[in-house]
């Protein structure tokens, strides 16, 4: 729904005689004809102050006089100032607007490489009250501030001055202003500190809508602006759902990794042959009664900065091979490191029924200062061992679509700061 | 909500499979291992496994 006009007035322009709307309510203080250029005091019966030349309208998809809503509140467009920013050769332009409410007095809109934000003054002060030139160059870590109860982080700084100036303002705008202003980006909002040399004011800065706005303001699909890049405002909303996923999908991942934890430890030690010399062969009987689950077979050796190969056999009940594996086991030490093992395990799908394992060093070498050759090994035998890489690869796939919500996110917000001027160097 | 809780069955379906294979050990023999029965070189239990035996 479209606002109600403003109680509108008009009056001719005491320079040019033009015919004058007056939209901005009672604290208007300038009003610059948009025709003659010139500015006038809407305090003192419109007299002349000054004539501004040579300025040169910016593009804006809005006009005086539009009006639309920005979160629901129905807003005029009543003035235009455009501003440069000059710094190492480059030039920053955006185009600022003031827009006026019945209800919720003075605002702006302002277009910046085709994002639309909304700023109003506040009277809250953050804590430190500003950050000076000295402080943004000297500081090792991001300056930051707080304001209501949200931590600010710096974002950039600059001086910028008017190009161009039109319509109603509530201050008195000049095309010789120099403004400085530091500008802090908390979660959804901008904070500017802004410096005139006469006073400090703060602007909270938030982004809505774009679509919604520019249809509040009837602005026309040829004239809508073509954003560039992401807005540093412009957060990722997410719905509910994408959340409730994300969530879920790193819950599910803890809980696949705690389920994994648990199983990996499974099993039951049902033979163990006892140290034997390495010189003999190790003859293991034992029964597997469990059904499900692997059987286990593990081998270690006192193997000291060597390492030892070992041959196993497996038979049945009736002598008959069952199957063979080798395995080998090594271990390094030295005054503050350690590596290899001296066991290793073997796992091997057995049905019920009697089995004996045989196992005998075949070789071994050392190969390392102070080393020593295995001089005795024991076998151990485990059933209903598990496999728990099911579960590790469970919660690698629901960690990864997690990671990617929240990488999502991170790459979102690497992009919005990316406009920072601030660097770690 | 339908959606929620389809999700969160979905998950917990997951994660209970991978339990159950687990437990199961099934792809959870040691490559080391060779079966020596007759027609089944290389430890080529499939799926599951039923064992060597």
């Amino acid at each position: 729904m479209k606002a109600p006009q403003d109680q509108t007035h008009a009056f001719n322009c005491t320079q040019c005689g033009a015919g004058l709307d007056i939209l901005g309510g009672g604290r208007v203080k300038t009003h610059v004809c948009p025709y003659c250029r010139s500015e006038l005091d809407a305090q003192d019966n419109y007299k002349i102050i000054r004539q501004f030349r040579d300025m040169k309208r910016p593009e804006t998809p809005f006009d005086l006089g539009m009006t639309g809503q920005v979160w629901g509140v129905d807003f005029t467009i009543i003035g235009t100032m455009a501003w440069a920013e000059y710094y190492g050769g480059k030039r920053w332009d955006w185009v600022d607007h003031q827009v006026y409410s019945h209800t919720h007095g003075y605002g702006w809109l302002s277009v910046e490489n085709g994002h639309v934000s909304y700023s109003r003054k506040t009277r809250d002060v953050p804590s430190p009250t500003y950050i000076s030139e000295s402080v943004i160059e000297n500081s090792e870590a991001r300056p930051s501030v707080r304001f209501q109860n949200e931590t600010f982080r710096y974002y950039g700084s600059g001086k910028a001055s008017p190009t161009f100036i039109e319509g109603e303002f509530n201050f008195r705008p000049s095309m010789d202003d120099k403004l400085r202003y530091v500008d802090l980006m908390g979660g959804d909002r901008m904070l500017s500190i802004i410096d005139s040399g006469k006073e400090r004011e703060y602007e909270v800065t938030e982004l809505p809508d774009q679509p919604s706005l520019l249809d509040s303001f009837g602005v026309s699909k040829d004239r809508r602006p073509r954003a560039r890049g992401v807005h540093p405002l412009d957060a990722i909303d997410r719905s509910p759902l994408q959340l409730f996923i994300r969530n879920l999908a790193l819950a599910g991942a803890a809980l696949a990794v705690i389920v994994g934890i648990g199983v990996a430890f499974k099993g039951d030690e049902i033979a163990e042959s006892g140290r034997t010399g390495t010189n003999s062969e190790i003859r293991l009987p034992f029964a597997v009664t469990n059904e499900t689950g692997l059987t286990q077979i593990t081998i270690s050796a006192n193997a000291n900065n060597s390492w030892a190969w070992f041959e196993a056999e497996l038979t049945d009940a009736d002598d008959e091979p069952v199957a063979a594996f080798e395995r080998g086991v090594e271990y390094y030490t030295g005054s503050d490191w350690k590596e290899g093992s001296r066991r290793v395990s073997t796992q091997v799908k057995l049905l019920p029924g009697s089995y004996t394992v045989y196992v005998s060093m075949v070789e071994a070498k050392v190969d390392w200062p102070n080393g020593r050759l295995a001089s005795n090994m024991e076998a151990r035998v485990r059933q209903g061992v598990a496999n728990p890489d099911w579960l590790w690869g469970a919660a690698a796939i629901l960690g990864l679509i997690g990671f990617v919500f929240m990488g999502q996110r991170y790459l979102r917000s690497a992009r919005r700061w990316s406009g920072s001027d601030w660097s770690d160097d | 909500m339908v959606v929620r809780v389809v999700l969160v069955v979905l998950v917990l379906g997951l994660i209970g499979a991978a339990t159950v294979m687990s437990i199961a050990g099934v792809w959870g023999d040691s490559s080391a291992v060779i079966s020596t029965r007759n027609g089944s070189p290389g430890g080529g239990y499939g799926i599951g496994g039923r064992g060597v035996k």
